[in-house]
């Protein structure tokens, strides 16, 4: 008998955690590593670059860019899990010293990197694997910030499933994309800034506040109703 | 009499001698006889000593005479061979020698020369199988005839393949700049008859500016030569020396020609004179085309070296008007003026025709030289030379800088003898004022990046030396140069540089037979040039990095050691080795040091990034236009702490002196820098193994003569933009490269001649760091008319 009381109870007060919201939190990150190797200088050590490019023309003169935030540990409590990561950095420039800058829509894609790299000895030559595309923005026609939703791939680093190598952005159009790096003196928002949203784990699918409400009067009637009636019964 | 002094010397003919009067000298008289030179009679006697013509000396009156004359020589024996060996007459005998060609088959004489040879001084030169002159110092001659038989139409092709010489393309506009042993370009001084010509005042001279048809000869002379040409000579000089004016009618020598990459080129010199004034005037047109990358590069892939360095400037014109006179009003009075005016045009040519940009650079220079020969065993000497250059380039920044620079030198030069011991003394004085005018434009770049406008910059800076050099013989085999400058700079503290040089002569043969140990010593101190010091930042690779000055500067010193012996076992044979150790401290470079703002851009408000700024505030600069400023990489010149280079040259040289000529050289180069903020521990681009080789052969009937020549290159420390900037060499190493070079002589008509080029046969595109032509051809002729 005390025992059903207290299942019910606890049924009713599971009934009632259902109807509250998750807490959520927000993170900038804009601190890390950064490096843009050269195709056309294949060993040259960019680090300490101001800036950073990325763009394909088909010559000898490709870039790409490898970046790598610092994420503290615990940042993730436990039963939390990313809501949404953002990955954002201004495409600020469209330099002409390797010529004039292509008009074409420009296409950069986010690639996951699989292995550890070192900012100071990364080159065209040596740079690390990444072959696994995780996000894209396409169309890109004017001068502005380019948000890329890497939430999977933020949401593995943070729960430590995946470590955290970081991510090359890569470019199959030759419109020159020019990016400040985190050694630049440029407005923190313009330089590579990571956006994250976090929130509890929910158990079970959230409900709505109404039925919530009637599944716990169903649930505490069932229970008095048994109650009732076993109290009938042993009378 | 090898290598005694015994009086002064025609440098009036032979004029501005790169060791000016301080040689070892001997004299012979027509005949073949060894003997001192008569006590300088006159200049005028002593313009007597060189080979001259006579049976061709028509009396001068007009066109008609001209044209007869023109006739005759047409018809004339080939007149090349004789000048051929004229030209091995005027710089290369000795007394030794000369007993050797009187032995000669008469068969081995051109039958042009020997009738018309009046008389022939002989200097310090070498004979045939050495390969440097009769000098304390290693000096090496490469006369006309070598010259004519080169693959080269320009001085820095005829240098290409010296041993220990290195020559390379650079950013800032040099095709060809020249260093030697590993020492910086900048402590090589190349000068046209004694004066500066082309390139940077207190800076990088550029070789491939100097065309070749009409030089007499080219003296190179490597070890410190700071003592008479100040500290810009610190590692060497490159003297190029064209021909003399004629000293009895007219005369014309032309050379045209075309090849692959839009080559061509055009020379003319005309002259005149009578007995004591004679003026020449030279005229030449040079346009060479941008060329190709290699072919893995041009079809998208990567070199099979890294590192490599596009090729600069799509079309490349330079015009040249060149004019001397010499005039002897009496017999110890000379007077030489050279006129020069240059202008180069290099065009960038964009895919668009619009888009092309153009960088030109414009000089003149005058000099006024007087010797006066006081006494038989005194000579006065003054020279006054202006010299201006102009750049104007629209190349990523418009501007317009100006070098120039007015010099007046003066020396007196003294024989004195202490008993037994001859000696030679000069006692000399030079001023200079030097100038750097930049005045910025406002060109497309500036309008759209106004940071890159800066105040005009307006420099000048007066340098004084003082100096006494003293060529001693201490004993009949052993002489010893010697000497002090003190160097006085605005600006500077005063420094005092210092050279000795020994050259000891153990053994003599009867045939001219010979082994001479070489030594030295130089102290040189360069002071940082006015550009080293001002320039402005200035956008290379279009922008990607800049390149300025830096006015902290401080003065940078070397020391240089040689030792070498040089073995003429036979007079057709010569071999030599040695060894040389640089050490420069404060060595000026340029490093990274931050970064430029080069323009602003517009960030247009972005709704997308804005909406962010509800979680994240930071984001709301989104929210509206913002202002971003764009920055480049600068690099500034600095002075790093230490610099060595150290090495061996081995050459061997086998010759008939008139069929087959055989130069083989090989130099080991290992350089060292020491400073602390720098990763790269040697300097780029000096490869430690270099194999030099040439061979001329010359046909006896047709006097076709072939040329073939080979510079192998071991693997070197790849540099990444071309400048010597330190801070882009990375640790890897070039491949090995070879490029060989050929030219086919043929006379075909008694005064023309044929000659073909074929360079880079091999078609190796890289070299080092840098891609370079392909195979190229040019054909060409050439003319010679001598009243």
């Amino acid at each position: 008998m005390k025992s059903r009381i207290v299942s019910s109870t606890l049924l009713a007060l599971f009934g009632f955690s259902l109807a509250i919201p998750a807490h959520a939190d927000q993170f900038v990150i804009n601190t890390g590593v950064d490096n843009a190797p050269y195709e056309f200088l294949p060993t040259l050590v960019r680090e300490g670059y101001t800036t950073l490019y990325v763009f394909d023309e088909s010559n000898f003169h490709d870039f790409e860019t490898y970046i790598q935030f610092d994420i503290p540990a615990g940042l993730l409590p436990e039963n939390h899990q990313v809501v949404s990561a953002t990955f954002s950095i201004c495409y600020c420039f469209d330099y002409t010293a390797f010529g004039d800058t292509s008009q074409v829509a420009a296409t950069v894609n986010i690639w996951e990197i699989s292995e550890s790299w070192d900012p100071n000895l990364l080159t065209w030559s040596n740079r690390p694997a990444a072959t696994t595309q995780v996000a894209e923005v396409t169309g890109i026609l004017d001068i502005g910030p380019m948000l890329f939703d890497i939430t999977p791939l933020a949401q593995g680093w943070l729960d430590g499933t995946t470590p955290n190598y970081g991510f090359a952005m890569k470019s199959p159009t030759a419109r020159v994309i020019g990016m400040h790096s985190f050694e630049s003196t440029a407005a923190a928002p313009l330089k590579a800034t990571l956006l994250i949203e976090t929130a509890e784990i929910p158990a079970v699918p959230v409900l709505g506040p109404a039925l919530t409400g009637v599944l716990t009067l169903l649930l505490g009637g069932f229970g008095a109703y048994r109650l009732a009636r076993q109290g009938a019964r042993s009378a | 009499m090898n290598g005694k002094i015994t009086d002064f010397d025609n440098h009036f003919q032979y004029g501005y001698d790169t060791d000016r009067h301080f040689q070892a000298k001997t004299c012979l008289e027509c005949g073949g006889t060894s003997v001192p030179c008569p006590a300088a009679q006159s200049i005028r006697s002593r313009d007597a000593c060189v080979p001259r013509r006579t049976g061709l000396s028509l009396p001068w009156s007009g066109l008609t005479q001209l044209a007869a004359s023109l006739s005759m020589l047409l018809l004339s024996p080939t007149p090349w061979a004789s000048i051929a060996q004229a030209a091995d007459d005027d710089v290369v005998r000795n007394a030794s020698e000369t007993e050797v060609e009187a032995e000669e088959p008469e068969a081995s004489r051109s039958p042009a020369l020997d009738p018309n040879v009046e008389e022939i001084l002989v200097r310090g030169g070498r004979s045939g199988g050495l390969l440097f002159d009769n000098d304390v110092v290693e000096k090496q001659t490469i006369d006309r005839y070598e010259l004519q038989n080169m693959p080269a139409t320009n001085v820095a092709d005829a240098l290409r393949n010296l041993p220990g010489v290195r020559i390379q393309p650079r950013v800032q506009g040099q095709q060809a700049a020249v260093s030697i042993e590993g020492l910086p370009a900048s402590y090589t001084l190349i000068l046209l008859d004694g004066q500066r010509y082309a390139g940077e005042i207190g800076s990088v001279a550029d070789l491939r500016d100097l065309p070749l048809a009409n030089i007499e000869r080219i003296e190179v002379v490597r070890a410190a030569q700071g003592l008479r040409y100040g500290p810009e000579g610190g590692g060497g000089v490159i003297n190029i020396i064209t021909r003399p004016p004629p000293r009895s009618g007219a005369s014309l020598l032309a050379m045209g020609g075309g090849g692959t990459d839009e080559n061509i080129q055009s020379d003319t010199t005309v002259g005149y004179g009578d007995e004591t004034i004679g003026g020449s005037l030279t005229f030449d047109f040079d346009q060479l085309g941008g060329f190709d990358p290699p072919g893995d590069l041009e079809a998208g892939g990567e070199a099979d070296d890294p590192g490599v360095l596009v090729p600069f400037g799509d079309l490349r014109q330079s015009y040249d008007l060149y004019g001397k006179v010499d005039w002897t009003p009496t017999d110890n009075l000379g007077l030489f003026t050279r006129v020069g005016w240059r202008q180069r045009n290099e065009d960038f040519l964009g895919e668009n025709p619009s888009d092309s940009i153009r960088r030109t650079y414009e000089r003149w220079l005058f000099s006024e030289q007087l010797e006066y020969q006081i006494s038989d065993r005194t000579l006065f000497e003054t020279t006054f030379t202006y010299f201006t250059g102009t750049t104007k380039t629209d190349i990523g920044r418009s501007y317009r800088l100006t070098d120039d620079e007015a010099r007046l030198e003066a020396s007196v030069e003294q024989l004195i003898d202490f008993g037994p011991i001859s000696t030679e003394w000069a006692l000399g004085a030079d001023v200079r004022s030097t100038g750097l005018d930049l005045v910025n434009g406002i060109g497309e770049a500036e309008l759209a990046n106004p940071a890159l406008i800066v105040p005009p910059i307006y420099e000048r800076r007066y340098t004084a030396g003082i100096y006494l050099v003293g060529l001693i013989d201490l004993l009949d085999n052993l002489q010893m140069d010697a000497g002090l400058r003190y160097q006085m700079t605005s600006g500077f503290e005063p420094f005092v540089l210092g050279h000795v040089a020994m050259m000891w002569t153990p053994w003599t043969g009867l045939n001219g037979e010979s082994i001479r140990v070489r030594a030295s010593y130089g102290r040189n101190n360069r002071i940082p040039s006015l550009r080293d010091l001002y320039q402005p930042p200035a956008p290379n690779l279009g922008g990607a990095y800049f390149l300025a000055g830096n006015p902290d500067l401080e003065v940078e010193s070397a020391n240089s050691y040689r030792l070498g012996i040089e073995i003429e076992p036979a007079p057709w044979a010569s071999i030599s080795a040695t060894g040389f150790y640089n050490e420069i401290q404060n060595h000026i470079r340029s490093g990274l040091s931050g970064n430029i703002v080069v323009g602003q851009t517009i960030i247009p408000a972005d709704p997308a990034a804005c909406a962010l700024a509800d979680f994240f505030p930071d984001f709301a600069v989104f929210c509206e236009d913002q202002v971003d400023e764009r920055t480049a990489a600068i690099y500034r010149k600095q002075n790093l702490d230490d610099v060595t280079s150290r090495g061996v040259e081995a050459r061997l040289r086998l010759t008939d002196r008139q069929y087959v000529n055989f130069e083989l050289g090989y130099t080991f180069l290992d350089t060292v820098v020491n400073d602390s903020n720098l990763q790269a521990k040697r300097l780029p681009n000096e490869a430690n193994h270099v194999v030099d080789a040439s061979l001329t052969l010359t046909a006896p009937f047709t006097e076709t003569a072939v040329t073939g020549r080979m510079r192998w290159r071991g693997p070197a420390l790849i540099e990444q933009s071309g400048t010597g900037l330190l801070s882009f060499v990375t640790n890897d190493y070039s491949q090995a490269s070879m490029a060989v070079d050929v030219r086919v002589v043929q006379p075909i008509w008694s005064s023309i001649q044929f000659f073909f080029d074929a360079y880079n046969v091999a078609d190796n595109r890289i070299v080092d760091s840098y891609v370079v032509r392909g195979r190229s051809y040019f054909a060409g002729l050439r003319f010679l008319f001598e009243q």
